[in-house]
């Protein structure tokens, strides 16, 4: 399936250099940087626009907005300032309040807080307010996420639900909406990033998403459901968060997280006897990395790095 | 009807997740308010159906975990739907029929490490299971699968073996993973002869 390069003949290399995929020296692969840009510019640029069936997407503006944002941080590649403060406003625009004192991100402009769009917004948000505080976008988005820091933690806190499960405290989407442990993890990053992981919010959670852990040793989306790549990205990363990973079954989440890399392609299925997808290179490839440093910190008994993960951050309130 | 309703779903899209939970959720809410235990032993039944169709439908094994334990707690309470010897009879044909099946065999080691005494798996499970006829050695789901079973055994050195001379072996996309089970099951060795010293 995959081909050393140095067996290619010589009229091939030079397509895939001409391609710029290879690079012109050594048989370095090149991400196409310039092509992803112009590819992500869709969603914020008035150059390139995105096509007629986005629409599906209307209700999930800051979750494209946050994929630009992210994926261009992640190339190294920086927006203008003009492109970073409009994507500002359009962000502010998403927020609804509640009441006067509670309020979350929705999918677009009057559309009701959602814990999915609030985990994309904030994220954007931060990515804006680390650029230089000389840039007036980025010192606007800081000021931001101070003011809407405490009206965000009373309309978290209203997402919990302890009588309609069995084991631990659930979050919900939504008001009325689903819980699962997406919603926990989107809860928990943004209260980790704004210093607001305080046990009124975060009490219980533990428990329930240990009690979404399967047979199998992966976490499925609610108890009794099956181990999925995407809700065991969810509930690792949030585990790990609330410094509670190692009291879940940690070998058996190993053993599956291993098997699901497929030996044929290289990448991760979702769920065994299941396809591998790219997506799950960041899933199921996210949560090794995460299992990894629980291990390292069960080995190396490092006190202070626990610490440091647990002690709740309170600069502000 | 509503059930049958789901019945058709998952014969068009029999691992459609959304469907498999909704389905969990009607169970549930149906077995709560009566105290027949029908509902359950159809369950069981209609996950037997999908998996004659596909014995790799991980779905139908998953929800099967979740009928053979009632849905209330972790641990099994297997007299409303079946019995634990026919189930782990049941586990341990679908095995056979394919040695390579990674959802039969994760499914069998979860059942005997929770249900089993270390005696019950030392004395009948794993040597009934060794008896299976012509296991090739590159089913990497079945090996694997017997060298859980020895570690619950605490019989580390058979254990050991196969990781040694089958599983870094044949599977080597996972031979970090294997490596690092080998040492483990090195520790746990050295404790145990540790403990039987003192």
């Amino acid at each position: 399936f995959f081909v050393d390069f140095s067996s290619l003949p010589v009229s091939q290399r030079e397509h895939l250099r001409e391609c710029g995929l290879l690079d012109e020296d050594s048989l370095d692969v090149r991400l196409l940087v310039e092509k992803h840009v112009g590819y992500l510019q869709q969603t914020w640029s008035s150059e390139r626009n995105l096509k007629m069936s986005f629409v599906s997407l209307d209700a999930s503006r800051p979750w494209m907005l946050y994929w630009a944002l992210h994926a261009c941080d992640l190339l190294n590649h920086t927006l203008p300032d003009e492109d970073c403060q409009r994507i500002l406003n359009t962000l502010q625009a998403c927020w609804t309040n509640i009441t006067e004192t509670m309020g979350g991100f929705g999918g677009g402009i009057s559309q009701m807080p959602h814990a999915a769009t609030t985990y994309a917004a904030v994220l954007s948000l931060c990515i804006l307010a680390s650029h230089s505080q000389e840039k007036e976008f980025a010192k606007e988005a800081l000021q931001y996420l101070k003011q809407i820091r405490e009206p965000l933690f009373r309309w978290m806190v209203t997402l919990r639900e302890e009588k309609a499960v069995k084991t631990g405290v659930a979050i919900r989407m939504h008001h009325d909406g689903e819980m699962d442990v997406r919603a926990s993890y989107c809860v928990v990053t943004v209260a980790k990033l704004l210093g607001l992981q305080k046990p009124e919010l975060t009490n219980g959670l533990a428990d329930y998403l240990i009690s979404c852990q399967t047979y199998e040793g992966g976490f499925g989306g609610e108890p009794w459901a099956e181990a999925h790549g995407g809700y065991a990205f969810c509930a690792t990363a949030c585990l790990f968060m609330l410094n509670q990973l190692q009291n879940s079954n940690l070998p058996a989440l190993t053993q599956w997280l291993t098997a699901r890399q497929m030996s044929y392609e290289g990448g991760f299925s979702g769920r065994s006897n299941k396809l591998v997808d790219g997506c799950y290179s960041f899933w199921q490839g996210g949560a090794v990395a995460i299992v990894s440093a629980a291990h390292a910190n069960i080995e190396s008994n490092h006190e202070s790095h626990r610490m440091k993960d647990g002690a709740d951050i309170d600069p502000w309130l | 009807i509503e059930l049958e309703y789901l019945d058709g779903v998952l014969q068009a899209d029999g691992k459609n997740y959304h469907a498999w939970s909704h389905r969990q959720c009607l169970v549930q809410l149906m077995a709560a308010g009566t105290a027949d235990t029908d509902i359950w032993k159809n369950e069981l039944t209609a996950t037997q159906k999908l998996l004659e169709q596909d014995v790799r439908n991980n779905s139908a094994w998953n929800h099967r975990w979740f009928v053979i334990h009632q849905a209330n707690n972790r641990e099994a309470n297997m007299t409303a739907a079946t019995e634990l010897s026919t189930e782990i009879d049941f586990v341990r044909q679908q095995m056979q029929l394919d040695v390579y099946n990674e959802s039969s065999c994760r499914y069998f080691v979860a059942l005997l490490k929770e249900q089993c005494t270390v005696n019950d798996i030392a004395q009948i499970q794993l040597p009934t299971l060794l008896e299976l006829s012509e296991v090739p050695d590159d089913a990497a789901a079945f090996w694997s699968t017997v060298v859980d079973l020895y570690e619950q055994i605490h019989d580390y050195g058979p254990a050991k073996t196969l990781l040694q001379t089958k599983l870094t072996k044949i599977d080597p996309i996972r031979q970090n993973y294997w490596n690092w089970r080998l040492q483990q099951l090195t520790i746990k060795e050295e404790e145990k002869q540790a403990q039987a010293q003192s």
